[in-house]
């Protein structure tokens, strides 16, 4: 539980300083050095050298996310919805109240996809080991990748490019 | 407050087509000096008033990921609540953003309109960004 409770405040500290800028996830986290080439790494790639994960880690991280990633299909199809509404509703001229509506409707897609993404975060932190759980930058890097990691509909672990927003 | 100033240096570079402003006008294929100009005015206002709500929301997905770490997961409607208003207000933020500037394109622009609405979500939030690379210069 001590550990555990590191990792929170990492994620509190998370919230200061720079951290709120766009931070691409390949920035390693933890420290680590991957010299100065550029190099393009998928999701679970990131995952794993921010916490430095083991084979069997990788594995059980991966089957986290796959199921998360079935899971939100229903968020991720009502965001594509509800946000074609809101657009349908200002092209076709709807009335203030009609255009508010469909914006509820897509603010409670995109509530119930942050709920999957913070859950999913939660089960990744609880399955690496609990110095890497508690390293500010590898878990601000998570925290950051995660938002938006479930909204393409064929797979997640894609190179982040920030092309999947809501 | 760093967000809004990101999108505004953005705006300031142009909006490129690598930005999501230089995407939205892309979309729209909006006119470089007869339209571009009005809309990056109507962006950079509209992102002061998007920067506390987007930091809002940051600290609300915190405060979830928190409780499921510790259990708490009980703690967690007034959270979702809380989360869906401000979530709310974002979404009607980039309406209004939207509806701002539906009513300068021409008609062939309102009808291919719902694409460059797309583009918007997020727009005033963090996010992983353009991650997965790593270039040589260092942090």
């Amino acid at each position: 539980m001590i550990v555990r409770m590191t990792a929170i405040g990492v994620l509190v500290a998370a919230l200061t300083g720079a951290a709120f800028a766009q931070r691409g996830g390949g920035r390693g986290g933890g420290g680590d050095d991957f010299g100065g080439q550029p190099l393009e790494l998928s999701r679970l790639e990131l995952l794993t050298r921010a916490f430095k994960l083991n084979k069997d880690q990788k594995d059980k991280v991966k089957a986290i996310l796959d199921q998360a990633h079935k899971g939100a299909a229903p968020a991720r199809d009502g965001l594509t919805r509800t946000r074609g509404a809101i657009a349908a509703a200002v092209q076709s001229g709807k009335s203030q109240a009609e255009i508010d509506a469909a914006v509820k409707g897509y603010a409670e897609q995109a509530t119930a996809m942050t709920e999957i993404e913070m859950k999913a975060l939660a089960n990744v932190l609880r399955s690496v080991d609990p110095e890497m759980a508690s390293n500010g930058a590898s878990v601000q890097t998570a925290f950051f990748m995660f938002r938006g990691m479930f909204l393409n509909n064929k797979k997640w672990d894609l190179i982040p490019d920030g092309s999947y927003r809501y | 407050m760093v967000a809004a100033g990101m999108v505004v240096a953005a705006l300031a570079q142009g909006g490129g087509p690598s930005t999501p402003l230089g995407e939205f006008a892309a979309k729209l294929k909006l006119d470089p000096q007869k339209q571009l100009p009005a809309v990056q005015q109507i962006f950079t206002a509209a992102s002061k008033d998007a920067a506390p709500i987007a930091q809002e929301m940051l600290e609300l997905r915190q405060r979830l990921v928190n409780l499921e770490l510790t259990n708490k997961t009980a703690e967690t409607k007034p959270v979702l609540a809380a989360y869906m208003d401000a979530a709310t207000r974002m979404a009607a933020l980039e309406t209004r953003l939207f509806q701002e500037v539906y009513a300068t394109l021409t008609p062939v622009q309102k009808q291919k309109s719902g694409d460059a609405f797309a583009v918007m979500a997020g727009f005033f939030q963090s996010s992983g960004g353009r991650g997965g690379r790593r270039g040589g210069g260092g942090e």
